[in-house]
């Protein structure tokens, strides 16, 4: 029995969603094969349908090809979608991709990817990322039940503690905005600050909702 | 008196006559040995290095003695002068590269300084022109290597891991059912594979327009329906497209396939930014056959060079595409051309009824 087999069973819940981004229809299907015994599947060639399909949908994981067209030579489209996957849900990014530059690896750290992984690779050691991924997500699950938020950071060191402030503060509220689908009375309640105050913050970083739409 | 006054006179004028003649013997001196030095540098293929080296033979003829020179651009190549004289010099100092030359005539002053300036000018100019080009050939040429590499790295990574997924889906393989949806995703992927492997074959065989003639593979001819074609190309970019009309041809599919798919690619680009609809329309004419293609989308700036190799407005972009399609329907006695219209962008395809592509270095019919 495959490892996320093993592991989609001792979730006992349901069957995992994967969104596998990829604009090569041969190796799209082939992965897709390889998946679909353990998890739903769905499928993307381009960022315009991995978008809708995310929408509509309650993505767990995506697989993520950097080489996107119109630009498929360069990271910039998928770093483009890795943005705007991570910024509206919670799912989980495995980059599998070509592009093996430096700045490609960096920014998709930067921006949180879960994994980076150059392709060709072993179809175990896509599935072993997958289980890690599912594992970290039902991890953070389970840690935000207990009334813990995780964010992450990207902070420039040497510029004293205010900036990692303002961060902290930026990305905390946003999560928690986006969790609530912007209502801010929920959010208030559960950051435990006053609607003023979290008008405050709306304000000052020039929040609107569903901006990124 | 006046007899005096007519000696003078005529003294007068036949000085400045012999002073014209000398300075009239002068230039066309002079200008000679600029001609002689610009001919020498396109004799040479404007190869800096061998310019220099063996532009002073040369100089020799106009009293030149001895020169020195330095130039570094990258590699350094240099002379010391054999004598202590000092000539006239001129130096640069650039960022990718720097010149120092120094003539020393035999006899430098009056108007023969002027000349041997305009001369040391000259040498100065054609080899800085030398130099520059060289550094942007190099650098474009590196530039276009690691362009090309990006591109076919990417297709043959892919290529590498559809065989990873391929061999771990047949272990996979167990039931009746398995071996249904593995062939069944296999068809699927046929036609994409197909044109992934034509679209490499194409790239690693890029070469100049007028290169040296190549022998192909026989591909096998077979009777092609653009309307067909066409369809599954549409279908495959999933692009809203009309056609109308349809013709055969009777050539090696592969290629012909490659022409449209590089058209369909660019529309298809096109599409994921802005809303477009596409028409096409396919006719006879004569021994020949058309395709219109016409795509709703914005211009394409400059547009009459967008043929040219390594041109590209895209982001990225490799600019071989329709370099590749252009000269595959120039060698199979057809052409292509692209305008901006108020209805959009319109690509006209004619191609001979039967096409021949046995050696493809060969002119046109």
């Amino acid at each position: 029995m495959p490892k996320a087999a093993v592991l989609k069973s001792t979730e006992e819940t349901h069957i995992r969603n994967i969104l596998l981004v990829e604009d090569d229809i041969a190796l799209r299907k082939q992965i897709r094969l390889c998946l679909e015994k353990d998890f739903n599947v769905f499928e993307a060639k381009s960022t315009i349908e991995a978008i809708e399909i995310q929408k509509e949908n309650d993505i767990d994981i995506v697989i993520l090809d950097l080489g996107l067209p119109p630009f498929e030579n360069t990271p910039e489209e998928g770093i483009r979608l890795l943005d705007y996957m991570l910024s509206n849900s919670a799912t989980k990014v495995i980059i599998l991709t070509g592009q093996k530059t430096e700045k490609a690896a960096v920014e998709s750290i930067k921006k949180a990817a879960f994994d980076y992984i150059i392709k060709p690779v072993s179809m175990e050691r896509l599935l072993f990322s997958i289980e890690r991924a599912l594992l970290y997500k039902k991890t953070e699950k389970k840690i935000e039940q207990q009334g813990l938020k995780k964010i992450s950071l990207n902070i420039k060191m040497g510029e004293g503690l205010q900036s990692l402030r303002d961060e902290a503060e930026k990305n905390l509220i946003l999560k928690v905005l986006k969790d609530t689908n912007f209502n801010v009375y929920k959010t208030a309640k559960i950051l435990g600050i006053k609607r003023q105050g979290l008008y405050y913050f709306i304000n000052k970083f020039g929040w609107r909702r569903n901006s990124n739409d | 008196m006046i007899e005096n006054i007519y000696i003078l006179s005529i003294f007068t004028g036949v000085i400045i006559i012999l002073v014209s003649l000398y300075f009239k013997k002068l230039a066309n001196k002079a200008s000679k040995a600029t001609l002689e030095i610009i001919e020498l540098n396109e004799k040479l293929k404007y190869d800096p290095y061998k310019f220099i080296n063996e532009v002073f033979r040369h100089l020799k003829k106009i009293k030149i003695e001895d020169y020195s020179y330095e130039v570094v651009f990258g590699p350094k190549f240099e002379r010391k002068k054999t004598t202590q004289k000092t000539g006239i010099s001129k130096s640069f100092i650039g960022n990718d590269y720097s010149i120092y030359i120094e003539i020393v005539p035999k006899k430098f002053k009056w108007e023969r300084r002027y000349i041997y300036l305009i001369i040391l000018e000259t040498l100065f100019l054609l080899l800085k022109i030398d130099i520059l080009i060289k550094i942007k050939t190099v650098n474009e040429t590196f530039s276009n290597i690691a362009r090309l590499q990006t591109y076919i790295q990417h297709d043959i990574k892919n290529i590498a891991q559809f065989i990873q997924a391929l061999s771990h889906n047949i272990q996979n393989v167990k039931t009746p059912e398995d071996e249904h949806i593995f062939i069944k995703y296999l068809k699927e992927s046929s036609h994409a594979i197909s044109l992934k492997a034509n679209n490499i074959i194409n790239m690693l065989e890029i070469k100049p327009e007028k290169g040296e003639s190549m022998i192909l593979l026989n591909e096998i001819k077979k009777y092609i329906d653009i309307r067909r074609a066409l369809e599954d190309l549409a279908k495959f970019y999933n692009l809203r497209c009309k056609i109308k009309g349809n013709a055969f041809v009777y050539a090696e599919e592969g290629k012909v396939i490659l022409i449209f798919d590089n058209l369909f690619k660019n529309i298809y680009d096109k599409s994921l930014q802005e809303n477009i609809k596409c028409s096409i329309e396919i006719y006879e004419d004569n021994d020949s056959v058309i395709a219109t293609i016409l795509d709703t989308g914005s211009h394409i700036e400059d547009i009459q060079r967008i043929f040219e190799p390594f041109y590209t407005t895209k982001n990225a972009g490799l600019g071989i595409g329709l370099y590749q399609v252009k000269n595959l329907l120039v060698r199979m006695g057809g052409k292509i051309e692209a305008k901006n219209t108020e209805d959009g962008v319109r690509f006209n395809i004619t191609m001979p009824k039967t096409i021949s592509l046995n050696r493809i270095g060969d002119s046109p019919d």
